[in-house]
């Protein structure tokens, strides 16, 4: 049973009151708020995932509820709790769905350490896995929305879990993040995909989310082994260019990348090198996205010839 | 002066050709190599070595313009290996 069959009434009332339980890939997480922004976000993005029994084990208990006092008529601000915890200032109320997906990622990133957790999208297509590392601004979430429209399953758009013990990737779909120009430039790259309202002035400046592929939503239980290693950097006006890195330096970027390299210890050293062992590294510079989705085609081709 | 691996053996690094990464316990570090700062690496995990038995071992009966060459070389990677607490010296 999927979001997609609560009414939208039906799931704001059950938001606020014991909490929407949803599944997100390997993770249970619980949900409440009062407020129906969120409702209607959840409604429009998250339709596709399944509910998750309420009785059952979660991972994430999270609360998105705006702060008391004044400011909640004056200028209100939403505040997200986890477990009893405030990790984040309180932001606008109209930033309230990113918010709560700054927050899941930061749910993932600060407690799922038996994974590998990097900074990189994840697609796969022919069984085989591209993670994408890279630094905000480098086009990667961009990148992700045209490839993962375009023929490649989404596994993440922001947090590549590697699973340390065989360095299988495990998938972690949740709704691609869209910044400033990039937005209307795929809204019109893609105009059949679901996007949210824009969320103007939060600190990543104009931000949209796109819904995830259903397909992509459905396998979740399905991981995937890595194959590649993508830097992709957009310039505007570059060719569309892969070019092979060497392994070492592979590594040092990719542990770079990640958010639990250090803590993981000698663990996290040797999930990396594994990972080395079986992708090849490139750097991929392109301003065509056309260009762009050709040159992945061609890298998974070849694979699904071999 | 003798050389004293600071590292625990055995020592954590991958090797791709002629480039290799060395994982340090201590600090959480890891530093990009070449294959020769990991057998200089591993011989000190042997025991304490001086810049001079390091080149006789790698000249391996060489002559004496190669010992010359790799001692200099030893010189700048000992620097480097102590500035990146790998290793230690010791006035003996």
């Amino acid at each position: 049973v999927t979001i997609g069959s609560l009414t939208l009434q039906e799931l704001a009332q059950r938001l606020a009151s014991s909490g929407l339980h949803l599944q997100t890939g390997q993770f249970q997480i619980c949900v409440q708020s009062s407020s129906l922004r969120l409702a209607k976000s959840l409604h429009l993005l998250y339709s596709d995932y399944p509910l998750a029994a309420a009785d059952g084990f979660t991972d994430f208990h999270v609360n998105l509820n705006t702060s008391k006092g004044l400011r909640r008529w004056l200028r209100p601000q939403v505040i997200f709790e986890f477990d009893g915890a405030l990790p984040f200032k309180p932001l606008p109320a109209d930033q309230i769905f990113p918010l709560m997906e700054w927050g899941l990622n930061w749910c993932v990133s600060s407690a799922a350490n038996s994974f590998l957790i990097i900074h990189a999208a994840v697609i796969e297509k022919n069984g085989c896995a591209a993670i994408l590392p890279a630094p905000p601004g480098s086009g990667k979430s961009t990148l992700c929305a045209a490839l993962i429209n375009h023929g490649w399953r989404l596994l993440s758009d922001e947090l590549t879990l590697v699973r340390v013990e065989d360095g299988q990737i495990i998938p972690l779909p949740r709704p691609v993040s869209l910044k400033n120009a990039s937005i209307d430039i795929m809204q019109k790259f893609i105009p059949e995909a679901v996007f949210s309202p824009k969320v103007f002035d939060t600190v990543k400046g104009t931000i949209a989310h796109l819904k995830p592929p259903t397909d992509s939503i459905k396998r979740s239980n399905e991981s995937a082994k890595p194959a590649w290693i993508i830097f992709p950097k957009y310039e505007a006006g570059a060719k569309t260019e892969l070019t092979s890195i060497t392994p070492a330096q592979g590594f040092l970027r990719l542990a770079d990348n990640s958010f639990n390299y250090s803590p993981l210890g000698i663990h996290g050293f040797r999930a990396v090198a594994r990972l080395m062992d079986m992708c090849t590294c490139h750097e991929f510079t392109y301003s065509v996205m056309d260009e762009a989705i050709a040159a992945f085609a061609a890298l998974a081709d070849d694979v699904g010839q071999k | 002066v003798n050389f004293e691996l600071v590292l625990s053996s055995p020592l954590a690094y991958q090797c791709w050709g002629e480039e290799c990464v060395l994982f340090n316990p201590e600090s959480g570090d890891t530093h990009l190599l070449a294959v020769f700062g990991i057998q200089v690496l591993e011989r000190l995990a042997c025991g304490p070595a001086s810049i001079k038995s390091l080149a006789e071992f790698f000249a391996d009966g060489a002559d004496a313009t190669y010992v010359w060459q790799i001692t200099g070389h030893l010189e700048h990677l000992m620097a480097d290996f102590e500035r990146l607490a790998l290793v230690m010296s010791r006035t003996s």
